[in-house]
């Protein structure tokens, strides 16, 4: 061992030396979408609250939850238009089914009596993946925005030749919030698009979506939730950050009820496989 | 691509309500299984739990002193300070009366980071799959930086927040020595790169830089690598819980309303 603790004649000697960076961080939080009023008395009470300028007693008296949700993300209350469609996608995506990773995880958690107030961080920690989960809404505005001013038809047929005759098991991603669920198209999805398109509201990038979910059909592929959430959302003028954010939080009313209706229930009420069923290889 | 109509759902159907794993199990009255290894028998007391998280990770038992090796890498990575990103999750966990899984969730989750932690070790890992392929065909190590800071705007694995520099390298070198470990070509070529975004940026090597180097070296891929770090601020999380939720609470960094500057809109009436 040499001098220094080092074994072997290409080990570097060279320290890694440590200094602070000339780097100023700010002294106070600032933000543009709630403000808070002290109160006389204890300044770490509040008098009043404001959210981006609407007083917050006003909002709660006078609008709706997915209007004020609107109102914190885009900074303006929505039109009635948009309310309307923002509801309906909302509403859509409400529930991701008992079948759902998440909402198994959730139940799963509510039977084997986990905290309650870890159900939904648990449950939204396994919905936060690329497969029927959060991220993917994220990736699929992403790649809507990138393409939408190409055809879709176009867009369709490129990435169906780029994928050439792959033969693996599985489910196929055309593009992040295309392809197959449980190895075809996904009819559900087809239905809930068609269900917001019928709204008849402004929605070119969802129109744009459509128009690649039906190109793809002949491929058997086509929307999944998760891109029509994004699409939509890109219409409402929200970011792809923002609309995996918000799909979060309007996937974990169903999740939670899911949760609630276990939570009195016994281990028993959740599978839990056979010897002969849990194969160790 | 051709139709998809004639696919069977085979492989949901093979994976209905049936289990198979190759990692292991429980056989009530038998044993535990853990990658062949009778776990309560063969692998408790045997091997130490670094060994078997890698084993975990990885499906393969790793010799000790890899599993040392770890141990000194995550001893490095859980400082106890509450300003740090993660562990300040962990503080307000604490001070919030969260229990303490929560906690030390909530600090792992951030620290699966784009700019900081385990979350940085694939972009580390694509820089130097990048880097080594072009060592290997004899481009210079200044013709490749140049070459990736045409396309990206950092080096990833060879900068930091807060500090330039990075004291845990040398820590953790003196310790892979002490263990027997010679320098594999990845962390050769990442010294080599330090050395020289030392001279020319006034960046070198960080943390993150330096442990994927060494796990390639291992010849671990960029998954597993990214798997065998992923907790790798646990124990710094959870001391910073653990302070916060001693405290009376709510104390941790209490904020006044005026400690919020509002930058928004004016007040306005609902229309």
């Amino acid at each position: 061992m040499h001098k220094d603790g080092y074994i072997g004649e290409k080990r570097m000697t060279k320290k890694v030396a440590e200094q602070r960076r000339s780097i100023k961080f700010c002294e106070k939080v600032s933000t543009a979408i709630w403000k808070e009023t002290p109160n006389a008395d204890n300044p770490y009470h509040v008098d009043e609250a404001r959210c981006h300028g609407y007083e917050h007693l006003a909002l709660a008296n006078n609008k709706s939850f997915s209007e004020v949700l609107f109102l914190l993300f885009r900074r303006e209350l929505p039109s009635p238009e948009q309310l309307k469609v923002f509801d309906t996608l909302l509403v859509s995506v409400i529930h991701p089914g008992p079948r759902h990773a998440a909402t198994r995880a959730a139940m799963n958690a509510a039977v084997s009596k986990t905290t309650v107030s870890h159900i939904l961080p648990v449950s939204l920690s396994v919905m936060s993946g690329e497969w029927q989960g959060s991220h993917e809404i994220s990736l699929a505005a992403g790649f809507i925005r990138k393409n939408r001013w190409t055809p879709a038809e176009e867009v369709a047929a490129q990435r169906l030749e780029d994928m050439g005759d792959s033969v693996a098991e599985g489910d196929i991603t055309v593009a992040p919030g295309f392809g197959t669920v449980f190895g075809t198209a996904d009819p559900y999805a087809r239905k809930l698009a068609e269900n917001i398109l019928a709204l008849n509201a402004e929605l070119p990038r969802t129109a744009w979506a459509s128009e690649l979910s039906d190109a793809l059909s002949k491929a058997d592929c086509g929307w999944r939730i998760s891109g029509l959430f994004a699409a939509v959302m890109l219409d409402l003028g929200f970011n792809p950050y923002q609309a995996e954010l918000i799909y979060q939080i309007a996937s974990a009313p169903g999740i939670a009820a899911q949760a609630s209706e276990k939570a009195s229930r016994p281990l028993t009420d959740m599978p839990f496989l056979a010897d002969e069923n849990y194969v160790i290889e | 691509m051709s139709s998809n109509k004639n696919m069977t759902t085979g492989i949901w159907d093979r994976n209905h309500k049936k289990i198979t794993t190759k990692k292991g199990g429980w056989r009530v009255g038998d044993q535990v299984y853990s990658h062949g290894y009778n776990l309560l028998e063969d692998l408790v007391g045997e091997v130490s739990f670094f060994q078997q998280m890698i084993m975990d990770m990885t499906g393969q038992l790793p010799e000790r002193r890899l599993a040392e090796w770890l141990e000194g890498c995550y001893h490095c990575s859980s400082w106890p300070d509450s300003r740090i990103w993660c562990n300040q999750m962990g503080s307000l966990a604490g001070t919030s009366r969260a229990r303490k899984t929560a906690g030390v969730c909530a600090g792992v989750l951030a620290s699966e980071s784009a700019m900081y932690g385990p979350g940085t070790a694939y972009g580390v890992m694509d820089f130097l799959e990048y880097a080594m392929a072009e060592h290997r065909k004899g481009v210079s190590v200044p013709d490749m930086i140049t070459h990736h800071l045409k396309t990206h705007r950092d080096v990833a694995g060879f900068a930091r927040p807060v500090a330039k520099g990075d004291e845990r390298v040398d820590v953790m070198q003196r310790l892979a020595s002490r263990l027997g470990f010679g320098m594999g070509e990845y962390e050769t070529l990442v010294m080599e790169i330090s050395e020289y975004l030392t001279a020319e940026y006034d960046e070198c090597v960080n943390y993150s830089g330096y442990v994927v180097a060494f796990l390639a070296d291992q010849g671990y891929s960029k998954k597993e690598i990214g798997r065998i770090t992923a907790l790798i601020v646990m124990s710094g999380v959870l001391a910073c819980y653990v302070e916060a939720n001693d405290k009376p609470a709510g104390t941790f960094l209490p904020m006044r309303c005026d400690d919020i500057v509002y930058t928004g809109v004016e007040d306005r009436e609902l229309p």
